[in-house]
C-alpha cells in the first residue's frame, strides 16, 4: 500500500543563479553556477551524485534535447541523467524525479537541476513554438500568454460581480507586494519597489492585465541535491528540510471540452493542492501553511490560486489581499523572494527557484528584513499551459 | 421549371467614406473628387472573396437541408488560389456532401451570372436537383485611382433548383466579346483600365442594349413587361444615359448601391438581383444583365413561393450592420498595399501540413465536432474519448456541426501584444448553445463589445497567411450579436 | 467620489518588461461635466510574450475638485467621480479618439 513521499526525502542542498538578462552567460554557464552553489551547500563531492534529473522546456533555443547537455557540461561521470519537461512544472518535475529515486531506495544521492536560457531568441517574449500541438496551432487564436491568462480575470470578475476598479486594485496590491519583496533580494532581476498607483496607471497589455500584471522573460538556473533523511542527518548538523508532498495534476480535457469549468479558477491547482495536503497530512491549509511561492506569471493567476489552494474562500480572495494576509508580514507570506514578478520565468528553473526560497526560509538563513516568522511548512506551486489546459505542481517542504 | 429557390448576400461591416480616401490620396489624383461621394463597403482584414461568398451562401441556406445540394459554383475574379479549387474550400466550410459537383468560374465580371446560368442549366437538365452559386469579389485599384473609389467588396448567393422555386428562370441571352475595358494579368493584383469614354461609348452603350434586345427578341417580350431592370454599369452617368436610350422607366431601374457598397465586380449583378428579390412580388418579371468580357442577360419571373422565403440578413440586413473605417491607411494595410511592421512575432514561420489538414478537414473547414452518443455531450474539436468525466466512452460518437450554432462568451481579452493587423487581438472562450466550447478569435467588433455572457454567432474567416509559401488558411471566428434567435 | 493622486508628468516608471510615462493632462467638457484624462506612452520590451508599445489614455473621471490636496510625496490630489455609464464611456471614448488619433488604448479607471 503506497504511503506518499512525506518525510522520506531530505533536501541536502540547493543552489540558484542570479536571474535576469544574462547576456554574458550561455545555458552551460548558468548550469555550472547553480551546480557550484548546490554542491557547496550540500557539502558533498560531485562523484557522490548517483543520478540526475535535468529540467528544461524550450530546448530549441536553449541546450538541445535529452539529459546529455547536463552531463557533458558538468562532466558527470557516466551517471544516469533524465531530461524532464512538463511546461512550467518542468523544474518541479526534475525535483520529483530525484526525490522518487531516493524514496524508492534505488539511489542515495540525486541531483535535480533546471535551466532556461531564453534571451537568445532575438526578440522579447517566449519564442513561438507549437507548444500546444499542431492542431491547436491550426485552429487556436493568435494568442499570447498575457491574453490567455487575462481571460481568467474577465471570467472571475463577471462570476463574482466584482467591480473592475476593485479588481484592478487587488491585482495591483499583489504585484506591489511582490516588488517590495524582490527589492530586497540580490538574486532577483527586478529590484525596484513599485507603488499600487503606478501599477493602476500603467497601460494595458491584454485587457484587463496591465504592464505590471505580467512577469518577464529571463535566464536562470536552480538546483537541488536530495538524499534520505538518515544520510542528511549524518552529514549535516541541523534538522534537515524534508519533502512533505509532491503533487502533479494535469488537465483531463474536461475544462476545455466539457461544460462544467467556469473559466474563473484553475481546477488543476485545486486538485493538486488537495493531493498535496493529503500527502503532507495538512487538514487546514489556511492555518498550517507558513509561506508560499506560487506561479505568479500574471497577478490574476496568483489571485485565483489563493482560492484554488483553499486558503481564501471562493470569490473572496480580494478581502484577504486587502487585509495584507499574503504580504511579507502577513499570515501566509506569498512570494517572499519576489516571485516570477521579480525573477522572470526561465521555465525549467522556476520550480527549483521556488523551492530554493522555501528551503532557505526554513533554515532561517536570510537577513531579518526578508525573513518569514516561524517557518514550518513552505508550499511551491507551478502552473504551465493555459487556464483551461495545463499541468500544475504543488510541492510542500518543511521541518 | 428551374429557378431560384433561395438567395442570400453579404456586405462587409466596415464602410470607408470616399471623402476619407480623397483626403488621403486626392493630392495625387485630384480628379477623383468627382467620385468622392458616399461610402464603400470594405472587407475586414480577415475577409476575402472566399469568406464573403461563404457568408452569402450561409445566408442563402438558412432553413435549407444542405445534404440536398448537388453542386457548388463559385464565381470571382479575386480568388485566393490559382490552383486548389476555391469552390472546394467553400464546400468544406458549408459541410456539403463529398459527392457534389463543383467549379470555380473566373476571368470576367460576368462570371457570377455565368455560374448562375450554368447552375440553372444543370438543374434544368435534371443532372442535379439543387446547385448553390456563390459570387464575391474583393478587387483592388491602385492607391489614388478611380477604381479604388468605385470598387466595393461583397458577395451574393443563389440556391437553384426545380422545386419550390421563388423565381422561375425563363430565358437568357449571352454575348462573349474580348472587349478589354479593364484587365489583370496572372501576375498582377491591380486592375488596369482603358479610357473611360471609350468604355462608356463602345462598351456599356453597345453591349447592354444588345444583350437586352437579344433577350427580348428571344423571349418575345418588351422592356415595359419587366418590373425591374437590373444591369451592371460602373458609371452612374452612363446608367442615366442608357435609361434614356432604352426608354426605361426610371422607377424600374435597380439601384446599383454605389453610394453605400460600391461596384462589387463579379458579385455585383447578382447582388443587385438579390436586392430586387428582397422587394419582389409574385408575378414580377426581372431582367438582369451583367457586363464583363461580354454580357449575360437573364430573365426571371417571381412566383407565389416568394412569400415563403425566410427573411435572412440579405443586402438590407448586412447594409444596416455597419461600422466606420475612419482610417485610409488601415484600409491600405488590410489590403496589403502598404508594407507594415507587425513585429518579429508576426514573422514566426507556420508550416502548413497538408496531411494534417486533410485528416482534420471537417473539423477545421466545417467546424464539425463530435457528439457522444452515450451521454449526448457535444465536443469541439471532435474527440474519440468523451470529455464528460462521468462518461469517458470511446469511439461512440457522431458528427456534430457547430458552425450554425449560436453561443455565449465565457471569457475574453483584448491582447495588445499578439501580432495583429487590427490590434488589440480579441479572443476568448465561447460556449455553444446546446453544449461544447472552444477558444476562438472575436471579429467585427471592438473590445468594448465583449462581455461575459454576450451572444455570438460564427463566421468563416481568413485565419493566417503564409507569405513565404503563398498559403491562405481559414477557420471560424465568433461575431458578437445583438440578440440570440 | 474617489481621490486621484496625480502622477508626475514625464517621469518614467520602469519595469521588467518596459516602462511608461505620462506626457500630458487634459480636460474636456462632456454634457456639462469636466472629464479629466491623462495621455501616456509606453514601451514594452521583454515581457512574457512579445514586443509592443503604445500610446494610451487613462480617464480617472469627472472632476469634483481639482488639485486641492497633496500626498506625502508632494503629488497633487484631486477628487473625481468615476465614469461608469456605458453610454458616457462610448461617447467620451469617441471624442478622445478623434482628439488624439493614435492613442488606441483608452481605459476608464
Amino acid at each position: 500500500m503506497a504511503t506518499g513521499i512525506k518525510d522520506k526525502v531530505a533536501v541536502l542542498g540547493m543552489g540558484c543563479t542570479k536571474f535576469g538578462e544574462r547576456w554574458e552567460s550561455a545555458a552551460e554557464d548558468l548550469i555550472i553556477e547553480a551546480f557550484q552553489e548546490v554542491l557547496a551547500d550540500a557539502g558533498i563531492e560531485k562523484k557522490e551524485i548517483q543520478a540526475a534529473w535535468f529540467g528544461t522546456h524550450i530546448d530549441e533555443v536553449n541546450v538541445g534535447k535529452s539529459g546529455v547537455p547536463l552531463a557533458t557540461t558538468l562532466k558527470l561521470p557516466f551517471i544516469p541523467v533524465t531530461r524532464t519537461e512538463n511546461y512550467c512544472a518542468t523544474g518541479t518535475e526534475a525535483f520529483r524525479g530525484a526525490c522518487y529515486a531516493v524514496a524508492a531506495g534505488v539511489y542515495d544521492i540525486c541531483l535535480a537541476l533546471g535551466v532556461e536560457k531564453l534571451k537568445d531568441t532575438g526578440y522579447g517574449g517566449l519564442p513561438a513554438t507549437a507548444a500546444f500541438g499542431q492542431m491547436q496551432a491550426l485552429i487556436g487564436p493568435n494568442a499570447t500568454a498575457p491574453g490567455l491568462f487575462a481571460q481568467l480575470a474577465t471570467s472571475y470578475f463577471a462570476k463574482y460581480g466584482i467591480d473592475p476598479a476593485a479588481g484592478k486594485k487587488a491585482l495591483a496590491h499583489i504585484s506591489a507586494k511582490s516588488h517590495a519583496n524582490g527589492a530586497m533580494n540580490p538574486k532577483a532581476h527586478l529590484r525596484r519597489p513599485v507603488a499600487e498607483d503606478q501599477i493602476i496607471n500603467a497601460p494595458m497589455i491584454a485587457y484587463p492585465l496591465g504592464l505590471f500584471d505580467c512577469c518577464g522573460v529571463s535566464d536562470g538556473a536552480a538546483a537541488a541535491i536530495v538524499t534520505t533523511p538518515e544520510i542528511a542527518r549524518s552529514l549535516k548538523k541541523q534538522d534537515p528540510v524534508l519533502v512533505k508532498a509532491l503533487a502533479i495534476c494535469v488537465s483531463s480535457g474536461e475544462e476545455s471540452l466539457f461544460n462544467t469549468w467556469d473559466g474563473a479558477h484553475l481546477e488543476t491547482t485545486y486538485r493538486a493542492g488537495q493531493m498535496a495536503f493529503q500527502e503532507a497530512g495538512i487538514k487546514n491549509p489556511r492555518e498550517e501553511i507558513s509561506m508560499m511561492e506560487v506561479h505568479d506569471c500574471f497577478s490574476i493567476t496568483e489571485l485565483t490560486v489563493y482560492e484554488d489552494l483553499q486558503i481564501s474562500p471562493r470569490g473572496r480572495a480580494i478581502d484577504d489581499i486587502k487585509d495584507g494576509f499574503f504580504d511579507l508580514k502577513g499570515k501566509i507570506p506569498c512570494q517572499p523572494d519576489g516571485g516570477l514578478k521579480c525573477f522572470g520565468h526561465p521555465i525549467g528553473a522556476s520550480g527549483l527557484r521556488m523551492l530554493y526560497e522555501m528551503y532557505n526560509q526554513l533554515l532561517e538563513r536570510w537577513p531579518e528584513e526578508r525573513k518569514v516568522k516561524n517557518p514550518r511548512l513552505g508550499l511551491t506551486h507551478n502552473l504551465g499551459g493555459i487556464p483551461s489546459t495545463n499541468v500544475c505542481s504543488v510541492a510542500i517542504i518543511g521541518r | 421549371m428551374p429557378g431560384i429557390v433561395s438567395f442570400g448576400a453579404y456586405v462587409p461591416r466596415y464602410r470607408l467614406k470616399r471623402m476619407t480616401i480623397f483626403q488621403a490620396m486626392g493630392w495625387i489624383n485630384p480628379t477623383t473628387i468627382m467620385l468622392a461621394q458616399g461610402e464603400k463597403a470594405v472587407a475586414n482584414s480577415d475577409e476575402d472573396s472566399l469568406t464573403m461568398a461563404t457568408a452569402a451562401c450561409i445566408d442563402c441556406l438558412d432553413g435549407f437541408d444542405r445534404t440536398m445540394i448537388d453542386g457548388l459554383f463559385f464565381a470571382s475574379t479575386t480568388m485566393p488560389y490559382l490552383e486548389r479549387q476555391n469552390a472546394g474550400i467553400i464546400a468544406g466550410a458549408l459541410n456539403l456532401r463529398d459527392d457534389v459537383r463543383s467549379a470555380d468560374f473566373s476571368g470576367a465580371l460576368k462570371s457570377g451570372t455565368s455560374a448562375l446560368l450554368s447552375a440553372l442549366e444543370g438543374v434544368g437538365s435534371k443532372n442535379a436537383n439543387q446547385i448553390l452559386v456563390g459570387a464575391a469579389d474583393c478587387r483592388l485599384g491602385k492607391m489614388g485611382s478611380p477604381q479604388e473609389m468605385i470598387f466595393g467588396d461583397g458577395g451574393a448567393a443563389f440556391l437553384v433548383g426545380n422545386q419550390e422555386v421563388i423565381a422561375e428562370f425563363k430565358g437568357s441571352y449571352s454575348l462573349t466579346c474580348d472587349f478589354v475595358d479593364h484587365y489583370r494579368g496572372s501576375k498582377t493584383i491591380f486592375d488596369r483600365q482603358w479610357e473611360d469614354r471609350w468604355i462608356r461609348d463602345l462598351g456599356f452603350d453597345e453591349f447592354i442594349p444588345k444583350a437586352i434586345n437579344g433577350l427580348l427578341k428571344q423571349c418575345n417580350l418588351k422592356l415595359i413587361d419587366f418590373s425591374r431592370v437590373i444591369f451592371q454599369c460602373s458609371y452612374d452617368s452612363e446608367r442615366k444615359n442608357l435609361v434614356k436610350r432604352l426608354k426605361l422607366d426610371p422607377e424600374k431601374i435597380q439601384d446599383p448601391m454605389h453610394g453605400s457598397i460600391g461596384e462589387t465586380g463579379t458579385a455585383h449583378s447578382p447582388l443587385m438581383l438579390v436586392r430586387a428579390l428582397e422587394e419582389a412580388k409574385p408575378g414580377d418579371k426581372l431582367l438582369v444583365v451583367s457586363f464583363g468580357s461580354g454580357c449575360d442577360a437573364l430573365y426571371f419571373e417571381v412566383t407565389d413561393q416568394i412569400s415563403k422565403k425566410k427573411k435572412g440578413m440579405g443586402v438590407q440586413g448586412y447594409l444596416a450592420n455597419r461600422a466606420d473605417l475612419p482610417s485610409y491607411p488601415k484600409y491600405a494595410v488590410f489590403r496589403g498595399m502598404l508594407p507594415v511592421d507587425i513585429g518579429l512575432r508576426g514573422e514566426a514561420d507556420f508550416l502548413t501540413r497538408w496531411s494534417l489538414i486533410w485528416r482534420k478537414r471537417k473539423a477545421v473547414l466545417g467546424l464539425v465536432g463530435s457528439r457522444c452518443k452515450k451521454c449526448g455531450a457535444p465536443q469541439y474539436p471532435p474527440q474519440r474519448v468523451c470529455a464528460n468525466p462521468a462518461c469517458g466512452a470511446v469511439d461512440e460518437t457522431e458528427d456534430y456541426p457547430f458552425a450554425g450554432k449560436k453561443g455565449r462568451i465565457l471569457s475574453y481579452t483584448g491582447d495588445m501584444l499578439a501580432a495583429s493587423y487590427d490590434p488589440p487581438e480579441l479572443y476568448g472562450y465561447v460556449e455553444f448553445d446546446g453544449g461544447g466550447r472552444f477558444m476562438c478569435n472575436f471579429t467585427d467588433c471592438t473590445l468594448e463589445d465583449l462581455k461575459v455572457g454576450a451572444p455570438v454567432s460564427f463566421s468563416f474567416r481568413k485565419k493566417y497567411y503564409d507569405e513565404k509559401r503563398d498559403i491562405q488558411g481559414y477557420f471560424w471566428k465568433a461575431v458578437p450579436r445583438k440578440e440570440v434567435a | 467620489m474617489d481621490k486621484y493622486i496625480h502622477p508626475e508628468l514625464n517621469k518614467r516608471v520602469e519595469f521588467f518588461g518596459g516602462s511608461y510615462l505620462f506626457v500630458e493632462e487634459g480636460r474636456l467638457n462632456y454634457q456639462g461635466k469636466e472629464v479629466f484624462y491623462l495621455l501616456g506612452m509606453a514601451g514594452v520590451e521583454s515581457s512574457c510574450c512579445g514586443t509592443g508599445g503604445c500610446a494610451f489614455i487613462k480617464v480617472p473621471g469627472y472632476v469634483l475638485s481639482w488639485k486641492k490636496a497633496w500626498s506625502e510625496s508632494g503629488q497633487s490630489i484631486s477628487e473625481v467621480e468615476r465614469i461608469v455609464s456605458e453610454e458616457s464611456q462610448t461617447a467620451i471614448r469617441k471624442i478622445l479618439q478623434e482628439k488624439h488619433p493614435g492613442f488606441q488604448q483608452i481605459e476608464f479607471l
